[in-house]
């Protein structure tokens, strides 16, 4: 439906925030585009929900600008931005019904009574609530209560919305369906998101664009899969998914440098005469995880893991063995 | 079977003190208003309504009675002061509590302690620093024609702005704890995700503070308005004792007036009046205050 256009909606140019002694955030520099769907990814205390809420308006930086289509919003109070937020803890207001609750931002912006009930209806069928318009959401489930949060702060269509961890507190089954229901949200509404994790899983599942953010600072900014495949330093390789990181020694580089290359890239072959084309190690540990088996290999004091299709035949604990990757699937990272 | 008497085991203690403390005491009352006065204070048989009889009625010498507003005036004195009380104490509770919950958790502890503090002091004491201040040649005289502001004292004693400052004192806390103890449970984010909706300060405390407020304020009012109706220290001490209120004249029957059936009719009496309002604001807030 939308074509996604390389304008730059929101711009953080040099935003940096310290509370006290402690700096939250260092200097960030970034712009998220029109129509994406942002992850800020981190641990916690990385700073990704002290920018969250820098760009909703409840922390003011200590200094940089926050462009929003070019208007520096940075001072402006959270009721004078056209942006949204779900709370991670819903936030719902608990004296008002569900119907009461998604129009409240309406009813700030003055839209007329008949507009009002047409949007609430229409987000409510949107996250598939509309049979709960004159419910109480005290009584409702964890599950529903979310789906009103992102109900109402669609609802005023906002020029971003904010998710802060918003599918922390399902169970793993409910999030698994969330997740898929706020992709197609996001491409239905076509509105900007920017979402705050600590899931890797779920920001590769989810994102147009990750920013990967540890102890204040972005660390890289990219795709999913620039992310995955080409991480730019230790901790962005170590954070996603899982990663080999090799001594740069054992492969004949330069020592301080890690090459990095995923377990299910390593291909492993009974040690023959021939010379290893890249290690040879001995097998210290097999785990049969049904679809896949995990190998961890001993090579010098390195441990490298591999993860093979089904149960490897001719492989066994204590066996020596030859690793090996093609050239595409390994990266040097600096530390 | 098990169940309805343990929970009737559970209730006990409540329902003794209840008795003992409570239904015990008017009953006295209720018993000793029907009675006829004693020349020397006390009260002696036989049963009569004399007493309230003379809540609205003066006996003239010749044994016929007159309508009389006196101690009507008197009610209605302390119903307008208690519920003024009641408006001031909301007024200055609710954002003092609003502004505790507020603040960090440390200095809450500090704020709670202070909001109690003047519970250690005796209210007697208290009411009379009042006096100290208030008086002619008091602090607060003293200090403005100091500052120059005024060149002769000032009368700030002796009316009833003077009795209601007394008791807004004395009740605030009663009102103020009761909302922080609301407010407390109201998270935080909830008053963010209300500013995130386009909702100014203003329009976020009438919107979402003062309605989750709400029960704290009925609470409170209950409890300031109970007692404020049935004051004598604050009349007597800094209203002069000539502007009564019903419970300096209740405690005048028992003293000086010596007419203890017709102080315990008055009693008897603001006592119901009393439970009629706490029964119609328990009744219309009932699923409110339950609800949460």
């Amino acid at each position: 439906m939308t074509s996604t256009t390389a304008r730059a909606l929101l711009t953080i140019e040099g935003v940096k925030k310290e509370f006290g002694p402690v700096v939250a955030l260092h200097d960030a520099s970034f712009q998220i585009k029109d129509n994406e769907l942002f992850t800020l990814l981190g641990p916690s205390g990385c700073g990704k929900t002290t920018l969250l809420r820098i760009i909703a308006g409840f922390e003011h930086p200590t200094q940089g600008r926050l462009l929003l289509d070019g208007k520096d919003i940075a001072s402006e109070p959270p009721f004078r931005r056209p942006i949204n937020t779900m709370f991670q803890s819903y936030a719902l207001f608990p004296h008002l019904n569900v119907r009461q609750n998604v129009s409240y931002g309406l009813e700030m912006l003055k839209w007329p009574k008949e507009d009002i009930d047409k949007r609430v209806d229409e987000v409510l069928a949107l996250v598939h609530m509309q049979d709960f318009a004159d419910r109480r959401t005290t009584q409702m489930s964890g599950g529903q209560q979310q789906r009103i949060a992102l109900a109402r702060a669609l609802a005023p269509k906002p020029r971003v919305l904010l998710l802060d961890e918003p599918l922390s507190a399902l169970d793993l089954k409910l999030r698994k369906t969330m997740q898929i229901e706020l992709k197609r949200l996001q491409k239905e509404t076509a509105l900007t998101f920017v979402l705050v994790t600590h899931d890797q899983e779920e920001a590769l599942a989810l994102s147009d664009r990750i920013a990967v953010m540890s102890k204040g600072k972005v660390q890289q900014i990219g795709t999913p899969e620039e992310i995955y495949l080409r991480p730019q330093n230790r901790f962005v390789a170590d954070f996603i998914g899982e990663a080999n990181l090799v001594p740069g020694e054992l492969l004949g580089r330069k020592a301080g440098v890690s090459v990095c290359v995923r377990p299910e890239n390593v291909a492993m072959q009974p040690a023959s005469k021939n010379k290893p084309k890249r290690l040879q190690g001995a097998i210290s540990n097999m785990t049969y995880l049904g679809a896949d088996t995990l190998i961890e290999v001993k090579v010098d004091n390195a441990i490298l893991r591999a993860r093979l299709r089904g149960r490897p035949a001719g492989l066994a604990t204590g066996g020596a063995v030859h690793l090996d990757w093609s050239d595409a699937d390994e990266w040097v990272v600096s530390e | 079977m098990i169940r309805a008497n343990t929970s009737i085991a559970l209730q006990a203690p409540l329902l003794a003190t209840m008795i003992v403390f409570m239904l015990l005491p008017m009953g006295v009352a209720v018993i000793y208003s029907l009675l006829t006065n004693g020349a020397f204070g006390g009260a002696q048989l036989p049963f009569t309504t004399a007493a309230y009889r003379q809540l609205l009625f003066l006996e003239d010498f010749d044994g016929s009675l007159l309508f009389s507003t006196a101690y009507l005036q008197i009610a209605f004195r302390s119903v307008w002061l208690a519920s003024a009380t009641v408006l001031a104490c909301i007024a200055i509770g609710l954002p003092l509590a609003w502004y505790i919950v507020c603040a960090s958790p440390a200095k809450r502890g500090w704020m709670l302690l202070l909001v109690t503090l003047p519970f250690w002091i005796n209210t007697l004491i208290r009411t009379y620093c009042w006096v100290l201040i208030l008086r002619d040649e008091g602090l607060l005289n003293f200090g403005l024609q100091n500052v120059g502001l005024t060149a002769r004292y000032i009368q700030f004693l002796y009316n009833d702005f003077a009795i209601l400052l007394g008791m807004v004192y004395t009740f605030l806390p009663f009102m103020v704890l009761p909302i922080y103890s609301v407010l407390e449970r109201v998270s935080g984010s909830v008053i963010e995700a209300s500013h995130d909706l386009y909702a100014d300060r203003l329009t976020t405390f009438r919107r979402i503070v003062w309605p989750l407020s709400k029960p704290g304020v009925v609470a409170g009012s209950l409890l300031v308005f109970a007692p404020a109706l049935g004051t004598f220290l604050a009349p007597d001490l800094l209203g002069g004792g000539k502007r009564l209120m019903i419970g300096s004249l209740i405690q005048l029957q028992f003293t000086s007036s010596r007419n203890w059936p017709f102080g315990a009719a008055l009693a008897v009496v603001v006592s119901i009046a009393v439970l009629l309002v706490l029964f119609l604001m328990v009744r219309k807030n009932f699923d409110k205050v339950l609800g949460r």
